[in-house]
């Protein structure tokens, strides 16, 4: 499945109503996260296809920690440290909505859902340039994913 | 950097002491200065000078880009710990500007990224994450 696919999906939620109000816009902003993540981690895959580091890697992706590895990953891009900044700001919006039932202040969840838009398109439209980037930077990359491999495969 | 407090080693535990001492006036500046800072970002910023003038440096640049455009703001600072990623620690910058579209938003801080991540050391560039939000 085309992780963006879920990019689609959100898009047509938004013309949805339901009975469940902040429940369907909290799960917009999820589909939101999720299309980013997943497709910016899979063209991190495929750059490290037929390295040495490429099953440490399938291994970490099937694990909670992808989600903080793939923000490390893009942070180690200097002309992408900024959509590392995105993909974290993202995730934080994300887990607002999955997990904090109770917040401190009222979110205005339509606002939550323009901000998270936008910022999926930040991401989306550097996608050309994001393969060739992790290519470029292989070695740092292996090596790092060999790191994290070893941390993550000794946590209890 | 780590120093001992061997006593067999009295100038490193001088220098420790002096370090110490002037990363606490520090953290305290750095603090009075943002609108909130939480109580793990302090301690991480007590036990990191490097961390801390990073910080601060990363701090005025924000502030000064903001002051420029006279953009109303608030900054929090505070600390992440991925249960999930040991040894990953990440040190929120949470920029919150008044804007009524995220666009505008977002070019602020692809702009204040770009300014801000080119003067940091690399272990200061990896834990260090700028956010922007509404404020």
């Amino acid at each position: 499945m085309d992780p963006l696919d879920f990019y689609g999906l959100a898009k047509e939620l938004r013309t949805k109503s339901s009975n469940y109000p902040e429940a369907l816009k909290r799960t917009i902003v999820g589909r939101f996260y999720y299309a980013i993540f997943l497709m910016v981690r899979d063209e991190l895959g495929v750059a490290l296809r037929g390295s040495q580091a490429e099953p440490l890697y399938s291994s970490i992706s099937q694990m909670g920690a992808i989600h903080t590895l793939v923000v490390d990953a893009l942070s180690k891009i200097e002309r992408d440290r900024h959509l590392s900044n995105v993909l974290y700001g993202m995730r934080r919006r994300r887990d607002t909505a999955d997990y904090r039932t109770q917040t401190l202040r009222k979110l205005n969840w339509d606002s939550e859902i323009d901000d998270i838009v936008s910022m999926a398109d930040e991401v989306l439209q550097n996608r050309p340039g994001l393969q060739p980037s992790f290519s470029q930077k292989l070695f740092e990359i292996e090596t790092f994913v060999t790191f994290w491999h070893s941390k993550v495969a000794a946590s209890p | 950097m780590q120093i001992g407090l061997d006593s067999s080693e009295p100038r490193a535990n001088i220098k420790y002491i002096i370090e110490s001492v002037f990363l606490e006036d520090r953290v305290k500046t750095i603090s009075q200065k943002l609108d909130s800072i939480s109580t793990e970002a302090e301690l991480l910023l007590r036990g990191d000078f490097e961390i801390t003038r990073n910080l601060e440096q990363a701090l005025n640049c924000l502030r000064t880009i903001l002051e420029n455009f006279a953009i109303q703001h608030d900054i929090a600072v505070s600390s992440w710990r991925d249960p999930e990623a040991p040894d990953f620690e990440a040190l929120e910058l949470v920029v919150k500007v008044d804007a009524k579209d995220f666009s505008s938003i977002l070019r602020l801080w692809k702009m204040t990224d770009e300014r801000i991540y080119e003067t940091l050391s690399p272990t200061a560039k990896k834990k260090i994450i700028v956010i922007f939000e509404r404020l």
